[in-house]
């Protein structure tokens, strides 16, 4: 075990923080699987409007890949396909019928796991569609589940802002956490590491003492806990290697799904931000409604975004949350434009730079909306971005050789082992409000194809 | 606030968009209403918030920071040419109006040469005005004698514009310092207003002299009588001997472009720098360090009988209180886009200018101030200092193995 104490990144300091109690959301009506919210894939759909399905049933596979699955959370009727332009899917929507019709899968023992060959575990993942959780360096997009990873990653430690506290997504779950990294450490031939924050004396049993999995620590502002940010230091992600990332919630329904042979969508998910009408945990299913979640009082004007203010997705008041997400924030959109607003001292708003007012007061939390406070400019400013990724990585240089296309030098700078939450923050403070995290996802897709 | 509001998206507007009669000028509106307005446009990908700096609250920060640079030099401007008439003590208020008196038709002579070329770029590239040419244009007059005739700085200013910036794609993709590319203009074609050593101080036909009126008539003469060597240019004659006292130098009550005589006013520019961090510091450090070092040598040698130029005598942190180099290294070396942009390149960059300047200085025979071919030759070679940092960070990842 060792522990990483990283000084470069920050912690916004945002109102909204959602409090440590966890209550039951309402079953939900509905349920709806975006294939957007998956990088990597191009879908292809197995129902159509009209058909039952059962949970854990197939909704949409991977046109490059078939077992590729992506499964229906509840037991309902697809009642919606919604398309984009030139018919591209959107949403696939399943109303619930309120049974328990669920497809079967061989239940096998926590500690059986261990004996199990990887072909069965692997096998009843990518059936139940809980191997879709898993998210791949490089590219950050679905593994291909015909490659072996080198080594699985899982962080518990959770630095975005207004993020959820790991300890309430494990509560009760110990045992089931613990079946899911004896599955995984069935999957790679190296090793899975679970990293978790230094110093913190409450954590959960279930992080304290897995076993089957090499741990270390990690402490500092964000990004520190991204896990992209830890595999850099841990053991980087090299030209050829492929290794998988995946988070506790995720962990704790694959435990499931062997114990209790029947898939498990369950979230833990964080309600948080300015708009959100109560800020606290709660337990529902994947995919659920933002409404759902969040509560139906919801100001429709608000910005709804599954996951984080960083690096989250944009849904709508009537919307759905994303597959993955263990949050759920809510922020006031912009409205007015500020008058005058780059010059007065401002000691009312948040900036990474020291050149509002605001610096000389750094407990206080502030009110954040969707503007973007300034026009978009070429890049000026030098050594910001460097000072928000954790990395030896030149972030700057990295997004211009991206822009102009330059593939050999984009691998050089370690486009490899990059994600584009990893330069969120880039995003943030950028004064020339260059879209980094979007660039870098051009990036990362030109490479796949041309690379 | 609404009255503007309305006037300026209600009224004036329309006539800028799309199939408006002044469609054309769309941007130079655009940076109007911004200046008045921060943009109330919502993020659509990437993060959902974002900080409340942008480029122009960078440019106001840098701005902020050389006003006190502007206010000492203006009333040094003053004070110079008052003493110069014989007024023994020029009071506070009557040396600055007297200084404005030269430094204003300046400013507004930079701003409106280089805010037109800018504007008129900025509209047939179709992109925003940028803010960077407010930075430009106050640096330019800083660095700018105040005797220089205003035609030269227009054509100055141009120059500085067109090819340190414009040819390059406007802001952000420049190689050189804009402001340093203007006064190297007008330091080798109008060799005789600018880097004579002699003509420093500005002369006023209207002051009166012992009681007399001076007329234009006598204006030529007065230009002769007030001429004043700067300290720099006594420095290289005579070394250290005719020197002004380091408390002089530390103020700025000395002969010398406006901006750059007062070291306090450096350094109360480099703490607003520093401390918003939109200057960095490491090159700052660079530049007195190797400085320091070049003139630190210099003096071991001449104490030994080395060398015998008198300006090689003269005390190190003398050195770094004469000429331009205090403002060089604050405002000039600094400059995020023609300056080196990695941290580690940084520190080389600076040591870098700090040696280069004073060897210039120290060596050169010619002219005595080497701050502003140092930055412009250290900014050239800016890239080359960080493609190999950033080249060492990739053969780091490639030996990881």
């Amino acid at each position: 075990m060792a522990t990483y104490t990283l000084k470069k990144g920050y912690d916004l300091r945002i109102v909204g923080a959602p409090e440590s109690t966890i209550e039951d959301a309402p079953s939900p009506e509905s349920v709806a699987l975006d294939p957007r919210d998956f990088h990597g894939i191009r879908p292809k759909l197995s129902v159509k409007v009209g058909d039952k399905v059962k949970s854990g049933s197939p909704i949409f596979f991977s046109k490059d890949c078939e077992d590729l699955k992506f499964t229906s959370p509840i037991s309902g009727e697809v009642v919606e396909i919604r398309r984009g332009d030139r018919r591209a899917l959107q949403e696939i929507v399943v109303k619930a019928d309120g049974s328990d019709a669920h497809e079967e899968f061989a239940t096998i023992s926590s500690d059986d796991l261990l004996q199990t060959p990887r072909e069965t575990i692997l096998n009843n993942l990518l059936k139940s569609g809980l191997f879709v959780s898993f998210n791949q360096r490089p590219f950050a997009i679905v593994p291909d589940p015909s490659v072996a990873p080198r080594d699985i990653f899982i962080s518990a430690y959770f630095t975005g802002p207004l993020s959820a506290d790991v300890n309430l997504i494990l509560k009760g779950n110990e045992a089931a956490f613990q079946a899911g990294l004896n599955a995984l450490s069935k999957l790679t031939d190296g090793d899975v590491y679970l990293s978790h924050e230094a110093g913190r004396s409450d954590l959960s049993d279930a992080i304290t003492k897995a076993a089957n999995v090499k741990t270390n620590t990690f402490k500092g502002p964000h990004p520190a806990g991204n896990v992209g940010i830890q595999i850099h230091h841990i053991k980087p992600v090299k030209k050829g290697d492929v290794v998988w990332t995946i988070d506790p919630q995720a962990v704790i329904n694959i435990g499931k799904l062997f114990i209790e042979g029947k898939a498990n969508y369950e979230r833990v998910v964080a309600v948080a931000g300015e708009s959100a009408p109560s800020k606290k945990h709660v337990k529902t299913i994947a995919c659920a409604p933002v409404k759902t979640v969040a509560g139906e009082q919801i100001n429709e004007a608000a910005r709804c975004i599954s996951g984080d203010v960083l690096s989250g997705i944009q849904k709508s008041a009537n919307g759905y949350t994303a597959w993955n997400s263990c949050q759920l924030t809510l922020i006031p959109e912009i409205n007015k434009k500020e008058f005058m607003g780059w010059v007065l001292p401002n000691p009312n708003v948040e900036s990474f730079s020291r050149t509002f007012w605001s610096w000389l007061s750094p407990k206080k939390k502030y009110s954040h909306n969707t503007g973007y406070h300034g026009g978009e400019r070429a890049f000026v400013a030098t050594g910001e971005y460097e000072s928000v990724v954790p990395m030896d990585i030149f972030p700057v240089h990295l997004i211009k050789c991206i822009m102009y296309g330059d593939i050999e030098a984009m691998e050089g700078l370690g486009i490899l082992e990059v994600a584009p939450e990893d330069f969120a923050l880039c995003d943030f403070i950028c004064v020339s409000k260059i879209e980094t995290q979007t660039i870098l996802r051009d990036g990362l897709e030109l490479y796949r194809k041309e690379g | 606030m609404k009255f503007l509001d309305d006037i300026i998206h209600n009224k004036i507007k329309p006539h800028f968009d799309k199939g408006g009669k002044l469609e054309q000028f769309y941007y130079a509106f655009e940076a109007g209403e911004s200046f008045h307005f921060v943009t109330d446009k919502r993020t659509d990908t990437g993060a959902h918030v974002r900080d409340h700096v942008d480029l122009k609250r960078m440019m106001v920060t840098v701005i902020l920071a050389l006003v006190p640079c502007f206010l000492i030099g203006t009333w040094n401007v003053g004070v110079q040419q008052l003493s110069a008439a014989g007024v023994a003590s020029p009071g506070l208020v009557e040396s600055f109006i007297q200084g404005l008196g030269k430094v204003l038709p300046l400013m507004l002579t930079v701003y409106a040469t280089g805010g037109t070329i800018e504007a008129i770029f900025a509209c047939i590239r179709k992109h925003e005005i940028n803010e960077g040419f407010l930075v430009s244009g106050f640096l330019i007059t800083l660095v700018m004698p105040p005797t220089l005739p205003l035609w030269q700085a227009a054509m100055g200013t141009a120059f500085g514009v067109f090819i340190g910036k414009e040819v390059f794609g406007g802001t952000g993709m420049n190689i050189l310092n804009p402001a340093l590319t203007a006064r190297a203009f007008c330091f080798f074609a109008f060799a005789q207003q600018m880097s004579g050593d002699k003509v420093w101080v500005a002369p006023n036909e209207n002051l009166v002299l012992n009681g007399v009126q001076l007329g234009e008539s006598k204006a030529l003469l007065m230009h002769e009588a007030v001429s004043m060597a700067t300290p720099l240019g006594n420095a290289a004659k005579t070394g250290a001997e005719n020197l002004p006292s380091t408390m002089e130098m530390f103020l700025g009550t000395i002969p010398g472009s406006i901006g750059e005589t007062s070291v306090l006013a450096c350094l109360i520019g480099a703490a607003i720098l520093i401390i918003s961090g939109v200057g960095s510091y490491r090159t700052m450090l660079g530049t007195i360090i190797g400085g320091a070092a070049v003139t630190i040598l210099f003096n071991v040698l001449f104490d030994k009988g080395t060398v015998e130029a008198p300006i090689l005598g003269v005390n190190w942190i003398q050195h770094l209180f004469l000429g331009g180099f205090a403002f060089g290294l604050v405002f000039m070396c600094t400059d995020p886009v023609s300056s080196a942009a990695t941290n580690t390149g940084k520190w080389i960059f600076g040591i870098l200018t700090g040696i280069l300047a004073m060897t210039i200085r120290c060596v050169n025979p010619a002219y005595p101030e080497g701050m502003m071919l140092a930055v412009l030759f250290m900014n050239v070679f800016a890239p080359l200092i960080d493609h190999y940092v950033v080249g060492a960070s990739v053969k780091r990842r490639l030996a990881r193995g």
